[in-house]
């Protein structure tokens, strides 16, 4: 990789992260227009956006970001109201810039329109200049210039400069210190200007244009006042490191957990054992533990990372169906594990689209029903204990269970009767049911083949379930439970057709000791009761798809929940309970039905983890 | 000739130049002496920042306006140590 390469390796992150910060700005300033903290912030990410897309031949984009952070510098010192829409199409495109430069290189149309926004923007600039040099001639103006090293070389003279603009009062001239004379370079110009000047903007403007972007000019309305905090511009609180490297950590401890779990294992079953060596069990059990989890907490990223996502989405797919939709997000400083984040994006961006598609009615619709014309979607995250919900909510029509009951038979999902049968909760989960699509044509936004039952299956990958909460004429709101981070998954062993398996200790609701004579049967199936409640019980091995083993007189079976029944699970034995870093499936195995992933065992068996409920269902 | 190193001080004269920051500055990095700015009627950018860098101590006031008001805060109201160490 070469230099250039690298450099712009290095837009393509940092420019993300400059967009998504702006556009978080940007939605804090849509609250609280006044918020000076935030305005600086947003102005400071075009800034930088503008410096850093200059080091690559974008002219087009430059521009841009040259034309909108005027127009940003020009409210700033009106105090007038930020320009967020224009603002937020330049970032908008700007994103669509750093799309096309990670892949083929910006198209024509992304340079038409890049090049149309940044004149709608000069115009605009223009018009509110005049205005504002007619309003408050009495301000400030100050000019904050920095010339290149090579000044002194170029034949210019900064302070003469200086001396020029017009209605110069007061001048600020910093130089970087040099702490050994000896090998002080005279000739390299390490000035920094500040000038404050009692003109027009414009005036001052035309005296520095020339200058280009060595000289910035910002009206202030009050006397000189200290110079503003200056963005940090190397901030070491902070550190990037590489995720894969982070990811080789973090697999480092959780095999570090695994030798720690074999050790005890092998200590604690001596009988010999010391109180000495009871003690070094017990420290390394907990400083492995804070390792983990001090790991576990670097993978941690903020939600926002996933709802900055969004903004340009919705605006493209509501105008797209032609739905007046504003988004809000609320949460964003919520962190969630990073492949939590990453496999959040796909399943909330069908939410949101199926949002958009089914649940918001279209402009007109929505003032028939007596609702305000625009529509409002909501992502929204908090925190509930260990877990982490994430929610999507629209204000549109609601589910139409009608609608659903019938689309539900119609593609022989369930019977007729069985359907009208069902309560409204039961009616609703049927969307998720695979094969079903409520949509009665498929269309560019939400057609695409994915349904309901994909959304479940992928947050279902992340440890987390699917709600819904419907309320008809009034919306819908999905509800995502994720785990707040991976951690240690606590785990019981059972065996099955003499194998033995791993099944989240969470997921058994309770363990009976079944004997023969207890067993009755209905309707070709077995069943035994507990506490005046009929339990179905299965045998494990079967599901499985494992060879039958010798019945015997009395086995234990593992209750589980399935839609809010219990049902039993025949296994041939119960084994220990412990703890242990439960690994995702990957790859060909990710979407292995009834998996939900692997451990090691402390003797570096590695173990299948069960969904008994998927299993069971 | 615009800056005449003596034995107790360097004197600024008429107009300093940018080929006059390298004596300037010579004249500093063999031993530093306040510098004198009283008969400078002008001054180049690299003249005043060779005294800004360097934290030289200046004397004397210039008669200019521009220096005297404008460029000279710098200097004096900003003694050595301060700022300009940060």
């Amino acid at each position: 990789m070469d230099l250039q390469d690298e450099l712009l390796q290095q837009f393509l992150i940092e420019g993300r992260e400059l967009v998504e910060r702006a556009t978080a700005d940007v939605s804090a300033l849509k609250a609280a227009p006044q918020d000076r903290g935030r305005l600086d912030a947003l102005f400071r990410s075009l800034h930088t956006l503008k410096g850093s897309a200059a080091l690559f031949d974008l002219p087009a984009l430059v521009r841009l970001l040259h034309a909108a952070e005027e127009r940003l510098a020009a409210a700033r010192q009106a105090a007038g109201p930020p320009p967020l829409g224009p603002v937020t199409e330049t970032l908008d495109l700007t994103e669509r810039w750093l799309d096309a430069l990670a892949g083929g290189g910006p198209s024509g149309d992304l340079i038409e329109s890049t090049s149309r926004l940044a004149a709608r923007l000069d115009a605009a600039g223009g018009a509110a200049a005049d205005e504002g040099s007619a309003e408050a001639p009495q301000g400030l103006v100050r000019v904050v210039y920095q010339p290149p090293r090579d000044a002194y070389f170029r034949g210019e003279d900064p302070l003469a400069i200086a001396r020029g603009l017009p209605g110069l009062v007061r001048l600020s001239v910093a130089a970087e210190p040099e702490a050994t004379p000896a090998a002080y370079d005279p000739f390299a110009c390490v000035l920094k200007l500040t000038a404050w000047c009692a003109a027009p903007l414009s005036a001052v403007g035309a005296a520095v244009r020339l200058l280009g972007d060595e000289a910035q000019v910002v009206a202030e309305a009050a006397a000189p006042s200290p110079e503003p905090a200056e963005a940090p511009g190397l901030d070491l609180r902070t550190l990037r490191i590489e995720s894969a490297r982070l990811d080789a950590l973090a697999g480092l401890v959780d095999e570090l957990v695994v030798a720690k779990n074999a050790l005890l294992h092998l200590t604690g079953a001596r009988a010999d054992e010391t109180r000495a060596m009871a003690n070094a069990r017990a420290a390394l059990d907990r400083l492995v533990g804070d390792l983990h989890a001090g790991v576990t907490d670097l993978r941690l990223v903020d939600l926002g990372r996933l709802f900055s996502r969004f903004p340009r989405q919705v605006r493209e797919m509501a105008e797209a169906l032609g739905k007046a939709v504003d988004l809000t997000t609320a949460g964003d400083g919520l962190k969630l594990d990073k492949a939590v984040i990453e496999g959040l994006y796909e399943p909330v961006l069908h939410l949101v689209r199926n949002a958009l598609d089914h649940g918001v009615e279209t402009p007109a619709a929505r003032e028939a029903a007596g609702k305000p014309a625009r529509a409002t979607l909501r992502l929204a995250a908090r925190a509930q204990g260990d877990t982490v919900l994430v929610e999507v909510t629209d204000d549109g029509r609601g589910l139409d269970l009608a609608r659903i009951r019938q689309k539900a038979v119609e593609r022989g999902l369930i019977a007729a009767e069985a359907a009208a049968a069902l309560e409204d909760a039961a009616a609703a989960e049927l969307v998720f049911l695979p094969g079903f699509s409520t949509a009665a044509t498929v269309s560019d936004v939400s057609g695409r083949g994915v349904g309901m039952d994909a959304v479940r299956a992928a947050v279902g990958r992340l440890g987390g379930r699917v709600t819904l909460r419907s309320q008809p004429g009034a919306g819908l709101t999905v509800s995502l439970a994720l785990p707040a981070r991976v951690m240690l998954t606590k785990l019981l062993t059972v065996v099955a057709g003499g194998e033995r398996f791993a099944a989240p200790l969470e997921s058994v609701v309770e363990l009976h000791q079944v004997s023969q004579a207890e067993l009755t049967e209905i309707r070709a199936e077995r069943a035994y009761v507990r506490r005046e409640t009929v339990i179905p019980l299965l045998k494990l091995a079967e599901l499985l798809g494992l060879p039958a083993a010798p019945e015997p007189a009395r086995f234990p079976a593992l209750s589980v929940e399935v839609e809010g029944a219990p049902v039993g699970l025949q296994v041939d034995a119960v084994g220990e309970r412990w703890e242990a870093p439960m690994r995702p499936l990957a790859g060909l195995l990710a979407d292995y039905p009834g998996v939900l992933g692997t451990v090691t065992e402390g003797d570096g068996r590695v173990l299948l983890v069960l969904d008994l409920a998927e299993l069971a269902g | 000739m615009s800056v005449e190193a003596r034995a107790e001080v360097i004197l600024l004269t008429g107009e300093c130049r940018l080929e006059d920051a390298e004596p300037l500055a010579a004249a500093l990095a063999e031993r530093m002496r306040p510098v004198d700015v009283s008969q400078c009627r002008e001054a180049h950018a690299a003249v005043v920042q060779a005294l800004l860098s360097l934290g030289a101590e200046v004397v004397g006031t210039p008669a200019d306006p521009f220096l005297r008001d404008l460029v000279a805060p710098n200097w004096t109201s900003k003694p050595l140590g301060e700022e300009t160490l940060l």
